[in-house]
C-alpha cells in the first residue's frame, strides 16, 4: 500500500505538476521573446529617427515580418492634446501610425487573451514620441502545451508501470521481512524474548533481522540478569538461601547456555569453608552445605583461582565423579547417590566451569566445553549474582545493626524512664522535707504545750489536796489556754496537709484554677526548709513579691509546683554555692516576684548567685545536662520545666543570667 | 559729415556684398544628381526621379534594386533636397521613410553627414542615385534632369 501510494504521488506529480510548470515557464519564455522584439523594434525606430539611420529598424521589422506567429506590429504615435480651457491640462492622444500588415485594425490599447499575446515598448524622440505595438499568435504554445502533456502522460504510465513492479518487487524483498520483524517486535513488547526473525538476506533488511535477534538476545540476557538481580536481593533470612539454585538454573536456560548441573560457591576465607549451593540434574536445590577448604581437591582449586579472578576449567570422568559424590556423602552433605544424581547414571564424562564473582564462583556443568561466548554469559550472570548477593548481605548486616539499636534504644528508654524517676524522687525528698518541717513547728508547739499540760496537771493535783482553790483556778485557766494553743497548732498542721492533699489529688493532666501567688510562696518556703532539712548550715535570704491583681489561672498545679521548686532549689543551690567561695560581704538572695501581664501571668525567680557561662546556656534546657556534681543532679529538672511551661501550659521559659551577678528565669503562663 | 564720395562708396560695397551674397545662396540651393556608374541611367525627368527617390519605383531597367543615397536633413543640402526634391520639411521626409520601411514598402535610403561619404557609397553601389550640392568625381555619372545636371 504504501509503494503503491508513493508510486501514485509521483505519476500524479509527472502528470499535472511537471506539466504546469513547463506551461508556465514556456508562456514566461513566450512572453519575454514577444516583449524583446518590441523593445528591439523600438529601438530601431528611435535610432531611426534621431539619427537617420534606418538600417536597426529595417532589420529588426524585417525579422518580426517574417515570423509566422505575427499577427500584426504596429507603431503608435503619441501626442499631447491640450485642453481648450488653459494651457495646463492635456491629455495623451495615440494614433495608429503604421501598421503591418496594414488590413489589421489596431486597438492602440492592445490587450492579450488566449489566441494572442500583446505587448508593447515605448520610445521617445525630440520628433516623435510612442510605442510598439507586437502581437503574436498562441498557437504555437497550445501546441507545445498539448505535446508537454502528452509527454507527460506518456512519462507517467511508464513511471506508474515500474513504479509498481518496483513495489511488487519491493513487498517481496523488504515488506515481508519487515512484517515478520513487526511481528516479532510486537510479541517482544508483550514480553516474549524467545522471538528471533529468519536474516537470510545481506541487504539492509537482513542486517535489520541480525540487529533485532541481537537486540532480543541482549534484552533475553538483561532480563534474566534483573530476575537474578531481583529474586537475591530480595533474600532475607536463611530461610530464602535455596532459591538460588532454582534461579541460576532457570536463567542459565533462558540466556540460552547449556548446561545440566549448576551451582554456586560462596567463600568464607575467614571460616575456611566454602558455602555450596549445588543442583541435581533435574534443577532441584540439593540444599546448602559447607565444604571445608581441604575437603576435596577442588575446594582449594576454587579458592586459588577465585582469589586470581580467574575462569577455572577441569574435565571429570566418571571415577572422578564418583569420588567427589562419595565425598559429599562421606561428609554427610547427602544421603546416597539417588540423593545427588536422582534416576540419571553418572555421566561419563562431565565439563565443570567455574566463573568467578565477588563472593565465589558460579558452577556450569555440561557435557560439553562451553564456548567463549557462552561462557560471558555465565559470567554476565555471576556479575549479576554478586551484585545481588552483596545487597542480601548488606541487608543482613543491617539487619543485625538494626537489632541492635533496637535494644539499645530500649535501654536508653529504660534508663531515660529511670532517671526521671529519680529526678521525681528528688524532687518529692525535697518536697516531703519542706512537708515535714512546716509540719513540725505546729507538732512542737502542741507537744511542748502538751508536756507543759502535764506539768500543769501535777501542779493542779497538788494543789486540790492543798484546797488552794485560787491557784488550782489559775492552772485551770493555763490549762485552757495550753489546749487551745494544742489545738490551734493542730489546726494549722492539718491545714498544712490538707493543703498538700489538694496539690496531690489534683488529677494528672487536668488543669485547675490556681492562686499563683499562694503557689509562690507555697514552694518558696517548702525548698528553702527543703534544703535547710538536708544541710544545716545552708542560709539565705528570700523574698516573694506577689502582685495583688494576679488573677487565678488554670494550671496543672503539681507539674507547676515541680518546675517552681526546681527553679527555687537551682536559686537556692547557686546562692549556696557561691557563699561557700567566702566573698566578703556577700548575702544569698532569692527573689520570687509576681506581675500581671496583658492576658499572661509573670513569675521571675532571681537569685544573686554565680550566674550561668554563656557557653552552657544554650545546653541548660538539653535533657541530661547538669553542671551538678554527679549523684547531685539527673540533669532533667529544667529540661522537664521546659516541656511542662512550653509544651503543657504554651507558656514561654526564659532566662536572663551574668556571670558573677545571678541569674533570672522567668516563667510567662497564659491566662 | 560724411562726403558724397564716401556715401557712393559706401553703396558700391553694399551692392557688391548683396551680389557675392546672392549668387553664394544660388549656388547652395542648387542640386546635383548623381548616380553608380553601373544600372543608373545618365538622364531623367523630374517625375521620374521623384518616382525614384521616393521609393514608388524600386529597380531600375536592368532589374538592379535601387539604393537611394541622401545627405541627413540637418545638413543644409540635406534641408534643400526635402525641399526641392520631395516637397517636404526633414522631419516629415524622416516619418516618411519610417512609414515606407516599417512596413517592408521600401529598402531604407542611406543618410551621410558628408558628399564625400555619399559619393563613395554611390560610386561603390550599383544601382545607387544620390543627390548633392555638385560633384567632380569621375567614378560617379552625373544624372542630367529635364536636360540640366543641376537643378
Amino acid at each position: 500500500m504504501t509503494v503503491l501510494s508513493v508510486v501514485m504521488m509521483f505519476a500524479l506529480f509527472i502528470l499535472f505538476y511537471f506539466p504546469a510548470r513547463q506551461e508556465r515557464l514556456l508562456l514566461e519564455n513566450y512572453n519575454n521573446e514577444i516583449e524583446n522584439f518590441a523593445k528591439t523594434v523600438a529601438l530601431g525606430v528611435k535610432i531611426a529617427i534621431t539619427e537617420q539611420n534606418f538600417e536597426g529598424v529595417e532589420t529588426a521589422i524585417d525579422f518580426v515580418r517574417e515570423d509566422d506567429r505575427l499577427q500584426f506590429v504596429s507603431l503608435i504615435q503619441s501626442d499631447t492634446i491640450w485642453a481648450e480651457a488653459n494651457d495646463i491640462d492635456y491629455t495623451i492622444g495615440k494614433t495608429v501610425f503604421k501598421t503591418f500588415p496594414d488590413s489589421v485594425e489596431v486597438d492602440t490599447e492592445g490587450h492579450s487573451d488566449d489566441n494572442h499575446i500583446v505587448k508593447s515598448a515605448a520610445f521617445s524622440t525630440p520628433m516623435m514620441s510612442g510605442e510598439i505595438l507586437l502581437s503574436f499568435s498562441t498557437e504555437e504554445i497550445v501546441e507545445s502545451k498539448r505535446q508537454i502533456r502528452m509527454a507527460s502522460l506518456s512519462a507517467t504510465l511508464v513511471v506508474f508501470v515500474i513504479g509498481l513492479l518496483i513495489g511488487f518487487w519491493l513487498a517481496g524483498n523488504i515488506s515481508k521481512p519487515v512484517l515478520a520483524l513487526r511481528d516479532a517486535a510486537h510479541k517482544v513488547g508483550e514480553g516474549d524474548l524467545t522471538q528471533s526473525v529468519s536474516s537470510n538476506s545481506k541487504d539492509e533488511v537482513g542486517e535489520l533481522g541480525l540487529a533485532f535477534n541481537k537486540m532480543v538476545k541482549d534484552l533475553s540476557v538483561k532480563a534474566s540478569l534483573e530476575r537474578v538481580r531481583s529474586v537475591i536481593a530480595g533474600m532475607r533470612g536463611k530461610e530464602d538461601l535455596p532459591q538460588i539454585t532454582p534461579v541460576i538454573w532457570q536463567e542459565l536456560i533462558s540466556v540460552g547456555v547449556p548446561f545440566n548441573r549448576c551451582g554456586v560457591f560462596i567463600i568464607d576465607e575467614k571460616e575456611a569453608v566454602i558455602e555450596s549451593y549445588l543442583s541435581t540434574p533435574d534443577g532441584q536445590s540439593l540444599g546448602i552445605f559447607n565444604l571445608p577448604f581441604g575437603a576435596h581437591e577442588i575446594a582449594g582449586k576454587l579458592v586459588d583461582n577465585w582469589q586470581a579472578g580467574k575462569i577455572y576449567y577441569e574435565h571429570w570422568n566418571k571415577k572422578e565423579f564418583l569420588e567427589w559424590m562419595h565425598t559429599m556423602m562421606d561428609l554427610g552433605h547427602i544421603e546416597s547417590s539417588r540423593t545427588y544424581q536422582g534416576d540419571i547414571k553418572p555421566p561419563e564424562s562431565l565439563n565443570l566451569h567455574f566463573v568467578p564473582f565477588d563472593q565465589g564462583m558460579l558452577y556450569v556443568g555440561n557435557d560439553e566445553q562451553l564456548a567463549d561466548d557462552e561462557l560471558g554469559l555465565v559470567k554476565a550472570l555471576a556479575d549479576a549474582f554478586a551484585i545481588a548477593y552483596a545487597r542480601y548481605e548488606d541487608f543482613k548486616s543491617l539487619e543485625k545493626a538494626k537489632n541492635k539499636t533496637e535494644i539499645a534504644l530500649e535501654e536508653l528508654k529504660s534508663t531515660q524512664t529511670q532517671l526521671i524517676q529519680s529526678e521525681k524522687m528528688a524532687s518529692l525528698g525535697e518536697l516531703t522535707a519542706g512537708i515535714a518541717h512546716e509540719i513540725q513547728n505546729p507538732l512542737n508547739f502542741v507537744n511542748n504545750f502538751a508536756e507543759v499540760s502535764v506539768d500543769l496537771i501535777e501542779e493542779l493535783n497538788e494543789e486540790m489536796e492543798n484546797n488552794n482553790t485560787e491557784d488550782v483556778e489559775a492552772i485551770k485557766e493555763d490549762l485552757k489556754q495550753n489546749l487551745i494553743k494544742i489545738n490551734h497548732h493542730g489546726h494549722r498542721a492539718s491545714s498544712i496537709v490538707k493543703g498538700m492533699l489538694e496539690h496531690s489529688r489534683t488529677d494528672a493532666g487536668a488543669k485547675v484554677l490556681t492562686d499563683i501567688n499562694a503557689l509562690a510562696d507555697e514552694y518558696l518556703r517548702l525548698a528553702y526548709h527543703g534544703l535547710r532539712a538536708k544541710d544545716k548550715s545552708f542560709n539565705a535570704d528570700f523574698t516573694v513579691n506577689t502582685d495583688d491583681s494576679l488573677p487565678k489561672i488554670n494550671v496543672l498545679s503539681q507539674d507547676l509546683g515541680r518546675v517552681m521548686l526546681n527553679l527555687i532549689n537551682n536559686a537556692f543551690y547557686a546562692v549556696a554555692k557561691r557563699a561557700k567561695e567566702g566573698i566578703e560581704g556577700y548575702k544569698p538572695n532569692v527573689v520570687v516576684t509576681t506581675k500581671k501581664l496583658d492576658k499572661a501571668v509573670e513569675i521571675r525567680l532571681k537569685d544573686n548567685g554565680g550566674g550561668i557561662p554563656e557557653k552552657l546556656l544554650e545546653k541548660i534546657f538539653q535533657p541530661f545536662f547538669t553542671t551538678k556534681p554527679t549523684g547531685e543532679g539527673t540533669g532533667l529538672g529544667l529540661s522537664l520545666s521546659y516541656d511542662i511551661i512550653t509544651k503543657g501550659h504554651g507558656g514561654d521559659l526564659k532566662v536572663d543570667t551574668e556571670e558573677g551577678v545571678g541569674t533570672e528565669f522567668i516563667i510567662v503562663l497564659p491566662e | 559729415m560724411i562726403s558724397m564720395r564716401h556715401k557712393i562708396i559706401c553703396f558700391g560695397l553694399s551692392l557688391l556684398t548683396g551680389v557675392l551674397i546672392s549668387s553664394s545662396v544660388m549656388a547652395q540651393n542648387n542640386l546635383t544628381i548623381i548616380g553608380s556608374l553601373e544600372s543608373v541611367p545618365v538622364e531623367l525627368d523630374m517625375s521620374q526621379l521623384q518616382a525614384v527617390l521616393k521609393g514608388e519605383q524600386m529597380r531600375w531597367q536592368d532589374g538592379t534594386k535601387v539604393k537611394i543615397a541622401l545627405m541627413k536633413t540637418n545638413t543644409p543640402i540635406g534641408t534643400v533636397t526635402s525641399e526641392k526634391i520631395y516637397d517636404m520639411s526633414g522631419n516629415e521626409l524622416n516619418k516618411y521613410f519610417l512609414a515606407l520601411v516599417f512596413q517592408g514598402k521600401v529598402k531604407a535610403p542611406a543618410f551621410f553627414n558628408s558628399e564625400s561619404e555619399l559619393e563613395a557609397y554611390v560610386s561603390q553601389t550599383p544601382g545607387a542615385i544620390g543627390v548633392v550640392q555638385s560633384t567632380s568625381n569621375d567614378q560617379i555619372n552625373v544624372v542630367v534632369i529635364d536636360g540640366k545636371k543641376q537643378i
